[in-house]
């Protein structure tokens, strides 16, 4: 009960900071305008990607930017399908096709990097797709000598079933949330579609980690590390494919938290959980709150689980709904201010009513679309058990690891 | 590239304040509703007993049988609908409020006497109208041993609605009464879900045909 009034008052705490901080700096939320146009190396690392490399790349030839300033590079990354022929009919158009030998989106993009030439280097996923202006809207915030990378706005592409329409709404959330913390100097991750950095940033921190599944996570963390500005460019859109489906998402969701988990505890050149210190201001701050709010989310979540596992294992959940059907509920006297006997009930409102809010105001504000009502309550009612249950079992494949030993991969397709 | 020059915006403060305040306004509203909510609860409890309370008056005054049976059953079917409606209340706000929350504790026994004196009053409308209800006591348990598999409060509901004339009386034996404890002695109740009907003991669950076959045998 303690640790579930702890957590209400966290994420109120954490709702009320983010709507303050939006009201004061919402003259920020208009993107710098570039005063000059670097010359940018678009890096993208493909696998297994015949679908849609041809349409990402055409994005990018697409892009309203000066062609002699713009440098696409293609690294096929071991496909076994017809990515590299897909690729290689663009070379005609000067794009840069490299291959290697399978080795992770890691090893990819440092053989890009390798390669490039310019000012700025940019990460693009194969399967996703750059609106025209999304390239000259990210690069003015580079004029700030201390930005060192900058990710765009990311909006689900074509969304068809309930769970990318549910994405489409997570997104949204996210990226204003990620807004709303580069107020903080607080970004923790720049996403793997259209996040430009620096060229220097490599030369000075290192490429990517070639052996982490959340290597753009890892790369924004060191950056932090060295007291260097992340940033969102909202008016910058990309457009990125999202799982159609639970399996595929829960491949991608459980491979970012066990990333998450890694870099923050388990990575062998350094955990990032030393981060959590006032040295690191509001980013310290709020990472730590991140982590204790998690913690205690999957504390709670994993004590209620094991409740009803060990419930359900005596009572099975068959006899819940038979005894639910034998129920007569026009007899009863529901009356709903019994539910208010409890003030946890009221608190959990009181954080519907503020997300509400955020969605409203700050959402619509920063991304734009002004139907996200309609998907809400879809979202409230599927997204959070199923966040809660990808938890789970994340904590299965940490469970499995420490007892067979460490092994971090992709789990499939996402 | 500049390094940047790390701060704690005050915005934290102005933050934290807020939330400490709504926190604890929260919790004051909660404990507020919490308590007008028992007191909902306590309001029907006091009305149920007034009406009890009357019956009781009217049947004792009654010498020259002025009023008639047919008013004394109507009036005894009604007040035991109320009463077992008012059941379903009380376990509502004892899983708001917890099962070994003091106030309903106490309602719970309270709850428990008044159920006992409604059954003898109808026993007593029973021999002076030369009329039959089939009485059933219901013992109960809603602690940690509850099995929704055998709960037999869901298949008592669904035959009473088909026969009003089944007046039931329902004990928590969880609930720490000494009525309760005073009826599970009388009837020797050793495990629960158990019923007496008609001064029959039954212990164990019975299904929604077996509890019909044992009501129609008792009509």
């Amino acid at each position: 009960m303690i640790l579930e009034y702890l957590l209400q008052f966290l994420a109120i705490y954490l709702l009320i900071l983010y709507l303050l901080k939006f009201a004061e700096e919402r003259e920020q939320l208009i993107d710098p305008e570039p005063k000059r146009f670097p010359k940018v190396s678009i890096i993208v690392p493909a696998w297994n990607e015949e679908n849609t490399i041809a349409p990402t790349i055409d994005s990018l030839l697409n892009l309203d930017y000066p062609e002699n300033k713009l440098e696409i590079i293609v690294v096929n990354d071991g496909s076994t399908d017809r990515t590299l022929e897909a690729a290689k009919s663009y070379e005609d158009k000067g794009v840069i096709v490299l291959d290697k030998e399978n080795g992770g989106k890691g090893s990819a993009m440092n053989m890009g990097i390798e390669r490039a030439t310019g000012e700025l280097i940019a990460s693009m996923d194969a399967d996703s797709f750059a609106t025209p202006d999304s390239l000259k809207n990210i690069v003015g915030y580079f004029e700030d000598q201390n930005v060192a990378a900058v990710s765009p706005m990311m909006k689900v592409h074509k969304p068809k079933t309930i769970i990318q329409k549910i994405q489409r709404i997570e997104y949204m959330m996210m990226i204003s949330m990620r807004k709303v913390l580069s107020f903080f100097d607080g970004i923790p991750v720049t996403p793997g579609p259209l996040s430009v950095y620096r060229a220097s940033v490599f030369k000075e921190l290192g490429g990517f980690e070639e052996d982490n599944i959340t290597e753009d996570q890892e790369m924004a963390l060191r950056i932090q590390k060295a007291h260097y500005k992340l940033k969102c460019a909202v008016s910058s859109v990309v457009y990125t494919s999202a799982p159609p489906g639970i399996r595929g998402l829960l491949n991608q969701r459980v491979r970012w938290n066990r990333g998450w988990l890694y870099n923050l505890l388990f990575r062998k050149k350094g955990k990032y959980i030393k981060l959590m210190r006032p040295e690191y201001g509001d980013f310290g701050i709020l990472y730590a709150i991140a982590f204790i709010g998690i913690f205690l989310s999957l504390t709670v979540l994993l004590y209620s689980s094991t409740k009803l596992i060990l419930n359900w294992i005596s009572h099975p959940p068959f006899y819940y709904y038979i005894s639910l059907l034998g129920s007569d509920f026009s007899n009863t006297n529901f009356s709903l201010f019994y539910m208010f006997l409890n003030p946890l009930h009221l608190f959990l409102i009181t954080i519907l009513l503020f997300t509400t809010i955020f969605m409203f105001f700050v959402v619509r504000t920063i991304a734009k679309e002004s139907d996200i009502i309609k998907y809400y309550f879809g979202y409230l009612v599927i997204y959070w058990p199923m966040m809660s249950i990808f938890w789970i079992v994340t904590f299965l494949y940490e469970i499995k690891d420490l007892i067979f030993g460490r092994s971090y991969k992709w789990y499939g397709k996402e | 590239m500049e390094k940047v020059k790390r701060k704690i915006s005050r915005t934290h403060v102005i933050a934290l304040i807020i939330s400490i305040l709504l926190f604890f306004v929260g919790i004051l509203m909660g404990l507020q509703f919490s308590y007008y909510g028992m007191s909902e609860v306590e309001r029907g409890f006091e009305e149920l007993k007034n009406d009890e309370y009357i019956m009781e008056i009217l049947i004792l005054m009654d010498e020259s049988d002025e009023l008639s049976c047919g008013f004394y059953e109507k009036q005894m079917e009604k007040f035991n609908s109320d009463t077992y409606e008012f059941a379903k209340m009380l376990d509502r706000a004892e899983n708001a409020k917890g099962k070994y929350d003091p106030e309903v504790m106490k309602l719970k026994s309270s709850y428990s006497l008044m159920e006992l004196r409604d059954s003898l009053l109808l026993k007593q409308i029973e021999k002076k109208c030369n009329i039959s209800k089939i009485i059933v006591y219901y013992f109960y348990s809603n602690g940690e041993d509850y099995d929704p598999r055998r709960d037999q409060g869901k298949v008592l509901d669904m035959v009473k609605r088909e026969s009003p004339f089944i007046m039931i009386y329902s004990f928590d034996i969880n609930a720490r009464s000494p009525v309760t404890d005073l009826m599970r002695k009388k009837y020797n109740i050793t495990s629960v879900p158990a019923m007496i009907i008609n001064d029959k003991k039954y212990e164990g669950f019975r299904n929604y045909d077996e509890l019909t076959k044992i009501i129609e045998a008792e009509i």
